[in-house]
């Protein structure tokens, strides 16, 4: 007989509302020397010190909704976005308000928990957090978490740039990282998002967020990145992380500042489309829709 | 546009569901942010397209889909 491997399953620690109160303290004093990310700003945010992300100490958010557009196996979920992100891609598709960490409205943890265990029990099967970018949030992001039940699947819908602080603080808050990998090379991380060091804090991100909570990685198929993008991203994650769910995403939009990009004047083609998808297959990844 | 009106646009958009949808000439349909009841809409627009078919019939089993 042949048996399948157990699949991972992970499950956020029971006592996750009383951590996550405690992380969250422990967040909001690491914003006094800011190194959630990898920029490693070091400024002091509670002091009105602004680092790359422009983020103050006080997290605002700009959607909070249910939504059905993410991987189907954890929707319908209620999604919260908060303001501002520590990249700046211009091809992002909510970049008003993922550029501008003063955008939208005050997050209050506790009234978006009441909205958040509403929609729980109205049919919502996950609660996702992300933004712009929530480890940049990471202290308005856990006094969330620790006002939610401990039995609610808990998704972080990161970037996959943070830094190893971000990291402990996050360990055993969510059941699910959805985690992007954007760019498969630094130039075009530099170019299109204006980051150094991408491909090695992604990779670093990842393999840890694997072994510490279900993994979900994220590419958004580009137009003219293919070859220099999906390929070794792909190959990586089939060397690295085999098994690892991928949700291989075909509908790039040009939006906000992709008209800057020359490659990003036309959609994805169909031939690039056949080819990344064909290119996942013949690596045996494990696509999920 | 001035300050006051881009105040009134963050505050309506963070208080309100949204969902964006981009119609190229060619005729192909991108949207984000899709709500459960947007997503009924783009089903019927296109039965054919399986997977958002999927995420129209997760329209069925939620309710009130605006807990605010």
């Amino acid at each position: 007989m042949i048996c399948a491997p157990p699949e991972k399953i992970f499950r956020a620690t029971r006592n996750r509302p009383a951590l996550a109160r405690e992380r969250a303290r422990l967040a909001r004093a690491a914003l006094a020397d800011c190194r959630l990310c990898a920029h490693d700003c070091g400024v002091n945010r509670l002091a009105g010190e602004t680092g790359l992300c422009h983020a103050g100490a006080e997290a605002r958010f700009f959607s909070a909704q249910v939504e059905v557009s993410d991987e189907l196996e954890l929707m319908p979920t209620f999604s919260v976005a908060l303001s501002g992100c520590d990249l700046r891609c211009d091809f992002c598709i909510t970049g008003k308000e993922s550029w501008n960490a003063r955008a939208g409205l005050g997050f209050d943890s506790f009234q978006m928990a009441e909205r958040a265990k509403l929609a729980l029990q109205n049919g919502a099967r996950t609660i996702m957090v992300l933004g712009g970018e929530p480890t940049i949030h990471l202290p308005s992001a856990l006094e969330f978490v620790s006002l939610l039940p401990a039995s609610a699947k808990l998704i972080w819908k990161t970037n996959a740039h943070g830094r190893t602080q971000a990291r402990e603080l996050l360990d055993g808050m969510f059941d699910v990282w959805l985690a992007d990998f954007k760019f498969g090379n630094d130039a075009c991380a530099q170019r299109l998002a204006k980051v150094s060091d991408y491909v090695r804090v992604v990779q670093e991100n990842l393999l840890w967020a694997d072994t510490h909570s279900e993994l979900i990685v994220r590419h958004l198929l580009m137009p003219g990145h293919v070859e220099c993008c999906w390929r070794p991203v792909a190959a990586w994650l089939a060397a690295n992380l085999p098994g690892v769910k991928v949700n291989l995403r075909a509908g790039f939009w040009p939006a906000w500042h992709a008209r800057r990009h020359g490659e990003f004047k036309n959609s994805l083609s169909v031939s690039e489309n056949q080819f990344a998808f064909g290119l996942a297959t013949e690596l045996g990844l494990n696509l999920i829709p | 546009m001035n300050r006051q009106t881009n105040r009134r646009r963050a505050t309506s958009s963070a208080e309100k569901a949204v969902c964006e949808i981009l119609i190229l000439p060619d005729g192909k349909i991108f949207a984000h942010n899709i709500t459960p009841t947007m997503a009924a809409v783009l089903a019927e627009l296109n039965p054919a397209d399986e997977a958002m078919s999927r995420r129209a019939t997760r329209k069925k089993t939620f309710k009130n889909e605006l807990p605010n």
